[in-house]
């Protein structure tokens, strides 16, 4: 594994991208195409639709912030160049995912809650994730020097990782005007069947097209230094 | 569908898009000029 922790051994072996980008974009055009379709929902009506955009928004917000984390941690521990500039490149795109659950939720918010915002634990700490790749991003474009960068964006990337356990818990801890687990809970509480498949096909190409823009911006990265001294 | 609905689909799939640009706008300048430093 460590074998290809060498960017020039990474960016040969990873040519296979634009595969991974097919796979994106029928993941994609199929879950869409299921999610516009699906019938409405009895009590939320057409606005049920939107779990299938806020949902996996969400999801791949969490979702780059875990994987961020985990390559800043390799980066502090082993010191690898490659591991910082996964990390930077990742965290303007878990920004953009961020702001898309944060809109899709107000979307949503507003005729199903009457509010397109509460301050409640879920919203608050979710945009509090927003700030938090703000300031990543903000810290890691201050310092000229990479390595000092990468340095210092990962230690906010580790301290910041507390935030993601309290998302996901805050809707059991405080009272909140938010729905709790629905995939996964039991009890007949759960999502209505009919509304898995587009929901899962949208997770599925979300995360995908997060892996591929990821790829693309990691290469982009490692092109642009390998002319520096 | 409600204009909420429209709203979502039409802004996620903008800012998809806009991303998606601006990963392979940037992707193909270091192209460019990695071939020009060589």
């Amino acid at each position: 594994m460590l074998r290809y922790a060498h960017p020039q051994r990474f960016f040969a072996a990873t040519g296979w991208v634009p595969w991974l980008a097919v796979a994106a974009a029928l993941a994609l055009a199929s879950g869409l195409a299921l999610a516009l379709t699906v019938p409405p929902d009895y009590r939320q009506g057409e606005a049920v639709r939107i779990l299938f955009l806020h949902v996996p928004a969400v999801w791949t917000a969490m979702l780059a912030y875990a994987a961020m984390t985990g390559v800043a941690a390799v980066g502090l521990i082993w010191r690898l160049p490659l591991a910082g500039m996964a990390a930077k490149t990742a965290a303007p795109l878990g920004a953009v995912f961020t702001v898309l659950g944060l809109v899709t939720g107000a979307l949503w918010g507003r005729p199903t809650w009457g509010a397109w915002w509460v301050w409640d634990g879920r919203l608050t700490s979710f945009l509090l994730l927003l700030f938090l790749y703000l300031g990543i991003i903000a810290l890691a474009g201050a310092i000229e020097d990479e390595t000092k960068a990468a340095r210092a964006a990962g230690i906010l990337t580790v301290l910041g990782a507390v935030n993601l356990p309290v998302i996901h818990f805050s809707v059991q801890w405080w009272a909140t005007l938010h729905q709790g687990e629905s995939l996964m809970a039991g009890g007949g509480t759960g999502l209505a069947p009919i509304y898995r498949p587009p929901l899962l096909l949208m997770v599925l190409a979300y995360t995908l097209l997060f892996l591929v823009l990821w790829l693309i911006r990691l290469r982009t990265e490692i092109l642009r230094r390998r002319g520096k001294p | 569908m409600n204009v909420y609905v429209w709203a979502a689909f039409a802004v996620s799939l903008l800012a998809l898009a806009v991303t998606v640009a601006a990963v392979v706008i940037g992707w193909r300048r270091a192209i460019k000029e990695s071939e020009t430093k060589l």
